[in-house]
């Protein structure tokens, strides 16, 4: 069987089975398991022969999905997790958004707005966009549903904030590109400030269209307050804002790196909560359950998009889609329109870092000898595959969100609600095309 | 009589792809190198030998290149011992603290070692590979964000290290700090770490000079663990002249590799060093008593290494024995005749 | 929301239900126990290279394999309560009684296919035991014992899918505990 209708068989497997309401994971590792091994028992030109399938499969099997859960970066996808939850039992985020809302009653969407921009917040302590829809979405989500905000804007707007994760410094997607490419990472961080912060505006608009053309996805908040009511919001702020302050500032003075200051503000947010007496040992105990069941769901999808990206990598059928994209003699702007398409796709089914893995030898050479500046073009390419984390059928920002609220709300209400802010994603990926300087503005000033 | 072409595999007549699976990016030295590797194999073989590289550790992470080749869900791949400490121990007699700061002799010395010694050679077999050919990555410098001019400053530096400097420049005094080289430049540009443990060619790669300015050129610690396996089964199916020309590529790729890493180390120091805003790079000796130092402490952590290896049932003195042996031997060859491929370029 | 009640003890129908429920909590127990070691972990590390020159050796080594153990352990206590992400657009409509071999079908498949990955992890760890590899770094940590937490987290795991196949199929009743999610606002 030849590699590319192989793979297309092995979308086309994944589709039914989710159709067949197959869980997500389980689907994913049965089509990529079975896609290896057809790579094996019956290449190209050759008879169907199983034993030969076997020792590679096998490997495969024993080494891919223990490697993938015991990467470092990754012991911040539990600690962010566990911070949401001490966070939200120790009320922490319940006086955040009783400020918001105090202090700007006429937002329409108001806390939908406040969760886009705690997401900024939270990118800028998180290099991964998991950990961030994680932790955001364990504190963010429920508020929204409290105050009577429509499943599809809550759950949505977070999953799409979380996204912000990889664009804003610092950021593990950046990272890879910059050790890829050679490019400064320095810049590259620099690059992705005017972008995300284009991105938080896009989100906000999109907010506030939404709840003036559906007025019922947020309802009007008729709070009135005194101005020493307003003030005494803001102070009983004050454990959120340490905990912001000193992880912000441990990383930039340099007591921290992004992955330690995960641990850092989960353990301050359990020693407040037991100081204060708001958080029970009871309470906290819930907090770390709530914490594993949610990192085996999420960490069993993420075994299984990963072994999805190694099936695709070893058709070689991404690299091949790039090359055939240059060969065809296109100009220079439509190979570029091409290859943010060819990403959108991927995206679709892929796992960001595993995209920039499988792409990025064959695509970046091109992109250079095109004559694109490779510090803009890392900035695009973020955008693309962080659009890719909230695109059906694999979005795994989307999933964690679904972990955190549970039977709830249906994914595909998540799904339909992301869809609208793709739209901002795109006219915001479109400006930053367009707008090269938009990227790289402020690295131009440095050095 | 029984007729042999029944059995002969069905792959020595065809032309053959061979799935490579490199940890790196396709790009800069090592991409380069593995470039050279794969056309030399294919011009050479007029077409008969590709070579399919998967680049970026897409099919296996380094530290499971070992299992994924020797269990053929890649064919080749590039093997960095120092992710498998233990599994074949007696090549990892290349990366002990002990030994040449000459690049050329050690490439030389490693790959006799490997291709000749028959210990070394069942160790891989064990594991269903063969030994096909050696990289490095050049000897281990520091880069630091202040100069360091006396050994007693160490105590005061945390220093970012891996393998035996960790135990080594523990025992001089300093806090050394694990930490993924991806974070390094962060962790610099803070000053989380003061200094970080890295080869010459690292420094551009991960841009570590834009958050530090000074090099400590030690030069000292080589890491020669660090070569090209091929699945075993695959490298018996080969004919007789597929093998041979492998092993022929492999034979050049020793040259190939240090003669262009002394060239990009050359370039990247000038360019580093240059006037340039962005670089002004300072390259300094270590202080005084460093290098004894680090030698000393080296060579015992080096007796301790073979010791746990010997305990294991393995050969490792007679083989550390023999790669020193190699050393002096190359060592010797190339105090008389330099490096070939300027000996060349004064015949030509 | 779903919201967990702090309870120790599960119910099962039959007493190897309630040994499976058992271990499961144990299992469950020792990952969260592990978040706390992990968390203790970086804190004390942070702490000690920053005011007394002195982290924890390997921490980060040993960060990388609590992970199996903080996520693996609880895989079987999650698929217990069908915890699972779908696709549900398509089947909502359906009535219960389709739905019943759709779950069965979808675990039947996870059953294969995270029996093989047991098994193959498995031959893992007596190759790391017989090679004897470590981790580089001052611990010299030996690779196995995580991989083999690994293991026993898919061995119960495997054991639960085939449980929960059972169930669907009709051949043992449902526990009680399996609603044991109350739905907040
Ligand atoms: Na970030
Ligand atoms: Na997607």
């Amino acid at each position: 069987m030849d590699p590319t209708t192989l793979a297309i068989a092995v979308l086309v497997g994944l589709l039914i089975l989710l159709f067949l309401r197959v869980p997500i994971a389980f689907a994913l590792c049965t089509v990529a398991i079975i896609g290896m091994f057809l790579i094996f028992a019956w290449p190209a030109g050759q008879p169907f022969n199983p034993g030969r399938a076997l020792r590679p499969v096998q490997a495969f099997l024993g080494t891919d999905p223990f490697s993938f859960i015991k990467t470092y970066t990754f012991t911040m996808v539990p600690l962010f997790i566990v911070l949401g939850h001490v966070a939200h039992r120790a009320r922490f985020t319940t006086d955040l958004f009783y400020a918001i809302r105090i202090l700007l009653p006429r937002l329409p969407g108001g806390l939908a707005i406040a969760s886009v921009v705690g997401c900024a917040g939270f990118s800028s302590i998180s290099g991964s966009s998991m950990a961030c829809a994680s932790a955001m979405g364990r504190i963010a989500v429920p508020e929204m549903l409290k105050f009577g905000y429509s499943k599809s804007l809550a759950t949505a707007s977070v999953a799409a904030g979380g996204t912000l994760g990889s664009l804003i410094p610092p950021s593990l997607v950046l990272v890879i590109y910059g050790v890829f490419t050679e490019q400064s990472i320095g810049k590259l961080f620099v690059a992705g400030i005017i972008p995300g912060a284009i991105s938080v505006l896009a989100y906000v608009v999109t907010i506030f269209l939404w709840v003036r053309i559906k007025p019922n996805a947020a309802p009007e908040n008729h709070i009135t307050s005194t101005s020493s009511e307003q003030i005494k919001a803001v102070l009983n702020m004050w454990p959120i804002t340490l905990i912001a302050v000193v992880v912000i500032g441990g990383i930039y003075s340099g007591f921290l790196t992004a992955t330690e200051s995960a641990a850092v503000a989960a353990a301050i947010a359990i020693i407040i909560g037991f100081l204060l007496k708001r958080l029970s040992l009871e309470a906290f105990l819930e907090a770390l359950q709530e914490t594993a069941y949610q990192c085996a769901i999420i960490f069993v999808l993420a075994i299984g998009a990963k072994l999805m990206v190694s099936f695709v990598g070893i058709t070689n059928i991404a690299s091949d889609l790039v090359i055939w994209t240059t060969e065809q003699n296109f100009s220079p702007a439509l190979v570029m329109l091409m290859i943010c398409v060819l990403y959108l796709v991927l995206g679709t089914f892929l796992d960001a870092i595993g995209i920039l893995l499988l792409t990025l030898p064959l695509a970046v050479p091109i992109i250079e000898s095109l004559g694109y500046d490779l510090i803009w073009f890392g900035i695009v390419i973020v955008k693309l595959i962080e659009v890719g984390l909230v695109t059906p059928p694999v979005g795994i920002n989307v999933f964690v969100i679904k972990s955190v609220v549970g039977d709830s709300v249906d994914l595909n209400q998540i799904f339909k609600g992301a869809a609208i802010f793709i739209l901002a994603d795109l006219v915001v990926l479109y400006l930053i095309i367009v707008f090269p300087d938009i990227s790289l503005l402020l690295p131009k000033t440095m050095f | 009589a029984v007729t042999l072409t029944a059995f002969a595999p069905a792959a020595t007549a065809d032309p053959i792809t061979i799935r490579y699976a490199h940890f790196g990016a396709n790009r800069g030295g090592m991409g380069d190198n593995m470039n050279w590797f794969k056309d030399q194999l294919e011009t050479r073989s007029n077409g008969d030998i590709r070579l399919d590289i998967h680049w970026g550790g897409s099919l296996g992470a380094p530290a499971d290149v070992p299992r994924v080749v020797g269990a053929g869900l890649a064919d080749m791949g590039t093997i960095v011992s120092s992710y498998t400490p233990g599994l074949l121990d007696l090549y990892e007699v290349g990366n002990q603290l002990v030994g040449p700061s000459n690049l050329w002799v050690a490439q030389q010395a490693i790959y006799e070692l490997a291709t000749t010694n028959d210990a070394v050679k069942q160790q891989f077999a064990k594991n269903n590979l063969e030994y096909i050919g050696n990289f490095n990555a050049g000897a281990v410098q520091l880069i630091c964000k202040a100069p360091l001019t006396s050994l007693d400053q160490l105590k005061d530096l945390k220093i970012r290290t891996g393998g035996p400097y960790t135990d080594v420049l523990k025992r001089m005094g300093a806090t050394t700090i694990a930490m993924p080289q991806t974070e390094v430049y962060q962790a610099l540009s803070t000053g989380l770490v003061d200094c970080n443990q890295i080869y010459h060619l690292a420094i551009e790669g991960f841009r570590q000079y834009e958050v530090a300015k000074y090099v400590v050129e030690l030069d000292f610690g080589l890491v020669m663990a660090y070569g090209i396996i091929m699945n075993k089964d695959l490298w018996g199916d080969l004919t007789e002249d597929q093998r041979k020309l492998i092993r022929e590529v492999a034979d050049d790729l020793n040259a190939r590799v240090v003669s262009d890493h002394l060239a990009r180390v050359g370039s990247a120091k000038a360019k580093l060093s240059s006037d340039e805003k962005e670089y002004q790079v300072i390259y300094s000796a270590p202080p005084a008593g460093m290098l004894d130092q680090i030698k000393k402490h080296g060579a015992s952590l080096a007796d301790e290494w073979i010791e746990s290896v010997n305990a294991k049932g393995l050969p490792a003195r007679e083989v550390a024995d023999e790669y020193q042996a190699l050393i002096e031997k190359y060592q010797a060859d190339f105090d008389k005749n330099g490096y070939p491929w300027e000996a060349n370029k004064g015949t030509n | 929301m779903i919201r967990f009640r702090f309870s120790g003890r599960s119910a099962g129908n039959t007493p190897v239900e309630r040994a499976v429920g058992c271990v499961e909590q144990v299992f469950l127990k020792f990952s969260m126990l592990t978040i706390v070691i992990l968390l203790a972990l970086i804190c004390i590390s942070v702490l000690g290279r920053t005011f007394f020159n002195w982290p924890i050796p390997d921490d980060v080594v040993l960060a990388e394999n609590l992970m199996p153990v903080i996520v693996a352990l609880p895989f079987a206590y999650a698929t217990a309560r069908r915890g699972h992400i779908e696709v549900e657009v398509f089947t909502s409509w359906l009535p219960q009684q389709f739905l019943k071999p759709l779950s069965a079908f979808a675990h039947l498949l996870a059953l294969l296919i995270f029996s093989a990955i047991l098994w193959c992890v498995w031959i893992g760890v007596l190759k790391d035991l017989d090679s004897g590899q470590y981790y580089e770094g001052e611990l010299a940590l030996p690779v196995w014992p995580a991989k083999l937490v690994f293991v026993i987290a898919l061995a119960l795991f495997c054991l639960r899918l085939l449980m929960n196949l059972c169930e669907d199929l009709g051949l043992k009743k449902a526990p009680e505990i399996q609603q044991p999610s109350e739905h907040l606002s």
